[in-house]
């Protein structure tokens, strides 16, 4: 597989789909795949100096092509809304058989309140199987740059989470003491 | 150590982790695979067109004769298949003997099917593949380069370089290799890939030649024997991501079967029909270490799609001859594709198969397989 067409090809099939998945969640479907084209295109361009592993230097490649696009203010409620965009009833379903202790669109609410950068460090994390090191080079930082931001996203997000929860139970707890009165003075 | 502070996650955090990862939607992988197999050509195409940094050349080279061929290979395998078959046209060279008659596609398929089912599995750490691979050369790299070249020089044309678009070649020209791969059955091995180009270049016709050699007999393709041995697993099949080289023995044996398994995996992509999924499927199994049980099934799975025209007798690139099959879908550039294959009904085996273009003298990409099997060292032959 010396040649560069040979090369490009095998790197384009396996990493199409990872790259996709990165610009899906934070970019509209007909921005996202161009986006990508764009990765590939800029990949085969310096082909010859592609650093190993590729994968996160194509998503810090997409990154970049997508921070273009729109303020960080935007793209934070992008990545919600995308989330929201792209849920199936499948989705639903599983969310609800695990047990979560708060609905789906609560989760969301809860995300909603992170950085940017918080929810990306998880993302890479967790959605994409970066370790580490490399999710530190699409971010652009050092990995105990990258460390840090992982252990306070966590934090802040379990935070969101329990006061989604609590804000839920009081507001289920209010609305049946509602019923409870509606009832009495019925 | 602060990494190892953060190693050790509490029980709290790893519920958040949960809950965060389940936010992820489970439609993701199947839009992206599905945008996968949309744009592949396109985005190969565009890519191969574009001229590529290097360290140390400013304008290297590009565009060889296999890589626009190629990106039309892949174009195959999202046309949509469009009207009939066209026996009468675009006879395929390998195929252009005179003693050739109509026979009924389905009986040839059926015909290898019971081949198939009779000969033995065999089993190796390596499956080797040997195949002769024709493309149709569709630009001159050199020339292109020298006008890049003459473009960059002129700071005012420098806008105009990344647009610039290599002018086809007005003859049928063709780059010839040997390719062998030895592909790993445990995940974790090395696979090899050895690429063997041909010293001259072979011509549609006469005439082709004349005008290469009017043309000044420029070079085309630039030769050197490459081999590369890595521990990537290759994509056996572009179409089922799922199928690797421990799992693709274990489809199903029976035809009902394999075509509820060849359905699940096509899924509900609506882009390509799936005809045109099969024929591109069947072509990738044929060449992977199937079962018997498997390739006999596979044969009438195919044999029940219509809109499939046969002719027997015809001699492959090797000179054996087999029964071709032929099948016509609409390509993405306007023209129609005829996509044939040549097998072996005696055997079983499929010999060549080609992509052309409709009313081309000559396919796009011709490639004969050689020879197939287990093999258990980097390097042996079966």
């Amino acid at each position: 597989m010396n040649d560069p067409e040979e090369r490009f090809t095998d790197l384009y099939d396996r990493h199409y789909v990872a790259v996709l998945g990165f610009a899906l969640l934070r970019a509209d479907h007909s921005l996202s795949e161009d986006v990508c084209s764009e990765t590939f295109l800029v990949a085969w361009r310096r082909l010859a100096d592609l650093p190993e592993p590729e994968l996160p230097w194509l998503l810090g490649v997409a990154r970049n092509l997508l921070a273009k696009q729109r303020d960080s203010r935007v793209r934070r409620q992008a990545l919600v809304d995308r989330i929201t965009a792209l849920s199936t009833e499948r989705d639903h379903v599983a969310w609800d058989v695990a047990e979560h202790v708060v609905d789906r669109d609560t989760a969301l609410a809860a995300l909603a309140t992170l950085s940017e950068q918080d929810v990306e460090a998880m993302a890479l994390a967790t959605w994409h199987g970066l370790p580490p090191e490399q999710a530190a080079a699409v971010m652009g930082c050092s990995t105990r740059t990258y460390n840090v931001r992982l252990h306070r996203a966590r934090k802040r997000l379990g935070q969101a989470l329990r006061a989604e929860a609590s804000k839920s139970a009081g507001q289920r707890a209010r609305a049946g003491a509602a019923r409870q009165r509606f009832v009495e003075e019925a | 150590m602060v990494s190892e502070r953060f190693r050790r996650i509490s029980q709290e955090e790893r519920m958040t982790d949960r809950t965060f990862a389940q936010l992820k939607p489970e439609g993701l992988d199947e839009l992206t695979e599905e945008a996968h197999r949309r744009r592949r050509a396109a985005d190969l195409a565009m890519a191969f067109q574009t001229p590529r940094k290097s360290p140390k050349v400013r304008f290297p080279l590009f565009i060889t004769g296999g890589v626009v061929v190629a990106g039309l290979a892949a174009a195959a395998v999202v046309i949509l298949p469009g009207g009939p078959a066209r026996p009468g046209t675009g006879t395929p060279p390998s195929a252009a003997r005179p003693a050739v008659t109509m026979l009924d596609a389905q009986a040839v398929l059926l015909a290898a099917a019971e081949s198939a089912g009779r000969t033995e599995a065999g089993t190796g750490r390596y499956w080797y593949t040997r195949e002769r691979v024709a493309s149709l050369i569709q630009v001159d790299q050199d020339e292109y380069a020298a006008r890049l070249k003459a473009l960059a020089a002129d700071a005012k044309q420098e806008e105009a370089v990344g647009k610039l678009k290599p002018s086809p070649l007005p003859y049928a020209a063709f780059s010839g290799s040997t390719d062998e791969s030895w592909r790993a059955r445990e995940r974790g091995d090395a696979s090899r890939n050895v690429r063997k180009p041909d010293a001259a270049l072979t011509f549609g016709s006469a005439q082709d030649e004349q005008k290469w050699r009017q043309a000044g007999s420029p070079r085309l393709v630039q030769g050197g024997e490459s081999t590369r041995d890595d521990r990537t697993e290759r994509v056996l099949s572009i179409d089922n991501p799922s199928l690797t080289m421990r799992n693709v023995d274990k489809l199903p044996t029976d035809e009902a079967g394999l075509k509820r398994r060849l359905r699940e995996l096509y899924g509900d992509r609506a882009a390509s029909g799936f005809s045109v999924y099969l024929w591109q499927t069947g072509v990738d199994l044929l060449g992977a270490p199937i079962t018997p049980g498997t390739r006999s099934a596979l044969f009438r799975v195919m044999a029940e799609e219509k809109g499939m025209t046969a002719k027997s007798q015809v001699k492959d690139e090797l000179g054996r001859t087999g029964a071709a099959l032929i099948t016509a879908g609409s390509g993405d550039r306007g023209k129609a594709v005829e996509y044939r294959i040549i097998v072996d009904p005696e055997s079983g085996d499929l010999l060549q198969y080609e992509v052309a273009e409709e009313g081309a003298s000559a396919p796009l990409l011709r490639i004969a397989l050689e020879e197939t099997g287990w093999v258990n060292e980097l390097g042996k032959r079966p």
